[in-house]
């Protein structure tokens, strides 16, 4: 019992390393642009089919006898770097330049983008094989601890990488967050936009490196998820992307840790429904099948009790 | 003199109840409703083939929930992503109850509004009371909670879909895919007309008012006594409706459902349709449909680029919905009003130059 909690709460962890960096990158557009951007996951699946298509078409075929660690990493980063640039792409040319600009209209535009790239990603990648290049050595293979109860604790070997990547990672964030020009630029940006433009911020750099930001972190949270034995196709970040929101909602969307907690609670709720769901029973039918659904609920209800979130603060707005 | 004015008003008069009934804003409407049930009505004699009558009922079904979309987008300036959820709700729910529990289609049809309906207040209520801008996120949510529900679901046949083998009987019409030519067409007809109707009413009501005022600005609609959040609900539950009816109304004349149907690009296209349509004039979300739904299964499926890769028509819209968005905010409708400008400008100037080449320029304004 204790050992499958304990087997569970480990691909909790797991599934929270792509979800929270997915998450920080929502809350950082939503802090600087002041919307939603509903085009996160569709950036990061770019990056996930750039990394897939260089690998695989590219690097193995020109560079076979190189270390495939190498190549690896050179694909994961050009990847990461076509997120960034698709960010900061969709800042400086489509969001900034649009004629009436409020929140409506950002989303709207971001919608469009959506659109435009699940059209445009299969038209291209026309039958490309899509498989994640994993690192053989590292990747692969799993950590087995014995107990006592005969169950074994297991881990497998990408599942620890993958969230000591996203933690450095989204410390290195908060650091930036918290030291840099750029992280008091954010914060006096999401604070009152226009006060941080008189004091001499540069609002506009600032908002594209954010979406920049967002669209590496995007593409690094698609690369982790996609390197769980999963089959990339064009919707495969949907789930992710909407997780993201909510646990943006769950922790309040007023301070940059509360969704990142957010994104590591449902997960676990995620497997604890999973968990729960399948021992319950509605006229003769097993629930089991929506195990999604409870967590949805939970969800709901928690925003019902409280509405500005988990962490949020209550801001006062001016008219 | 005196005579002639009477004559003249007389002459009036008697034009006037045609002319008002003619400017009326509901007598295009019931027109428009009119000529496609003559289209079906003669179409159906062999004259018109059937691919070409098949084609518009999706359209219509899709223009329904377009209608209440801009309700939502429009005029209440929300943005909603779980439209192609509720209609797969929709078109399950009457699918389930009429297929498995065996209840007449016009009681299913009654039960999943009212089911469709609970759901949405509890989706609009919770998002709704923090921000607008949160309905959207939520809704995504529902719309793959919904997605994942009909995919796996024993309820809704899985993937494999749901298929109504045995006709679907709807208000006196039957409705099976034996038949070249479905009758379903005039009650998709009639709803059309019937919500159109309603979508009029609604915009140029107090309700209508209001709506407006909260897209403009919350803080005075709010300081002027509308409930924004009543408001705001309202119209999702409208949209919500809209979408409930074009899904089951989908299912009635197709027959079937697949999971993969409705997906986010079926939201994000109807979404298109609205925006460009000009978010606003009921006639212009009609152009935008049939610019999104019917240009697809008319015009695209004829070009060799668009059969090889299947999905590239949603580029299409959604280029069209962000250069839209972006240069271009009031649409179709903009686009006609600004061309009937330009055409009277045009007009103007070549008569002013008749006039110059006739009679000489003007002095005074030589000089």
């Amino acid at each position: 019992m204790a050992v499958d909690i304990i087997n569970r709460l480990i691909l909790a962890l797991a599934d929270a390393a792509p979800l929270a960096l997915v998450t920080l990158a929502i809350v950082l557009i939503f802090r600087t642009s002041f919307t939603t951007n509903f085009a996160q996951g569709v950036i990061a699946t770019t990056g996930a089919y750039i990394v897939t298509i260089f690998y695989n078409r590219y690097l193995l075929l020109k560079f076979p006898t190189s270390n495939p660690f190498l190549l690896t990493l050179v694909a994961f980063l050009s990847g990461i770097i076509i997120g960034f640039l698709l960010g900061v792409f969709i800042d400086v040319i489509l969001i900034r330049k649009s004629k009436f600009s409020n929140a409506l209209t950002k989303q709207m535009i971001t919608m469009g983008i959506v659109l435009f790239i699940m059209g445009l990603l299969p038209t291209l990648f026309f039958k490309a094989e899509l498989n994640m290049p994993t690192i053989p050595y590292f990747f692969s293979g799993t950590f087995v601890f014995e107990t006592s109860s005969g169950q074994n604790i297991i881990i497998q070997k990408n599942h620890i990488y993958a969230v000591a990547l996203a933690t450095t990672v989204i410390t290195l964030v908060f650091l930036m967050l918290k030291y840099t020009k750029w992280g008091l630029g954010v914060r006096s940006t999401a604070a009152n936009e226009r006060v941080a433009g008189m004091m001499g911020v540069n609002t506009k750099f600032i908002t594209a490196m954010s979406w920049g930001i967002a669209g590496a972190l995007g593409t690094l949270g698609a690369i982790i998820y996609a390197s769980y034995n999963i089959t990339i196709n064009v919707g495969f970040m949907t789930e992710m992307q909407v997780n993201g929101f909510l646990a943006s909602i769950l922790g309040g969307f007023s301070t940059f840790f509360g969704p990142v907690v957010g994104a590591i609670i449902i997960p676990i709720l995620n497997q604890l429904s999973y968990y729960i769901m399948p021992k319950l029973q509605i006229g003769g039918q097993n629930l089991g099948v929506y195990y999604k659904v409870f967590v949805y609920l939970i969800i709901l209800i928690i925003i019902l009790i409280k509405p500005i979130g988990l962490f949020g603060k209550k801001i006062a707005k001016k008219v | 003199m005196e005579l002639k004015y009477e004559k003249k008003k007389r002459e009036y008069r008697s034009f006037t109840p045609i002319k008002n009934i003619m400017k009326h804003p509901f007598s295009p409407i019931v027109l428009f409703g009119g000529l496609l049930i003559l289209l079906q009505l003669i179409g159906s004699t062999g004259a018109i083939k059937p691919s070409v009558l098949n084609f518009l009922s999706p359209v219509l079904t899709r223009y329904i929930v377009a209608l209440g979309f801009t309700i939502l987008l429009g005029y209440a300036g929300l943005a909603s992503l779980g439209t192609a959820g509720f209609m797969g709700l929709g078109a399950y729910l009457v699918g389930y109850l009429f297929k498995d529990l065996g209840v007449a289609a016009e009681t299913a049809f009654i039960v999943g509004l009212v089911l469709s309906l609970f759901l949405g207040t509890i989706v609009g209520f919770i998002s709704l009371r923090i921000e607008g801008m949160y309905l959207a996120i939520v809704t995504l949510g529902l719309s793959e909670i919904l997605r994942n529900f009909f995919q796996n679901s024993p309820l809704t046949g899985g993937a494999n879909g749901m298929n109504l083998v045995n006709g679907i009987k709807f208000f006196g019409f039957f409705s099976s895919n034996s038949l070249t030519y479905n009758p379903m067409f005039y009650v998709i007809v009639i709803f059309m007309v019937i919500l159109m109707l309603w979508t009029i009413n609604i915009i140029n009501s107090p309700t209508g008012r209001a709506f407006l005022s909260i897209k403009n600005s919350t803080s005075a609609a709010q300081a002027m006594g509308i409930s924004v959040l009543k408001y705001r609900l309202s119209a999702f539950l409208l949209a919500t409706l809209f979408a409930v009816t074009g899904g089951m109304l989908n299912m009635i004349r197709s027959l079937t459902a697949y999971p993969v149907t409705w997906g986010i690009d079926l939201s994000l296209n109807v979404l298109a349709a609205v925006v460009i349509g000009g978010t606003k004039n009921i006639w212009g979300v009609l152009l935008g449909t049939f610019i999104i739904f019917g240009l697809k299964d008319l015009v695209l499926v004829r070009i060799s680029f668009f059969q090889t890769y299947k999905n590239a028509h949603l580029m299409f819209s959604g280029a069209l919905i962000i250069l839209v968005v972006m240069f271009y905010p009031g649409g179709v409708t903009k686009l006609f009003t600004d061309l009937k400008r330009l055409a009277i400008k045009g007009y103007k100037k070549i008569k002013t130059l008749w006039k110059e080449y006739r009679y000489g320029k003007d002095i005074e304004q030589t000089q």
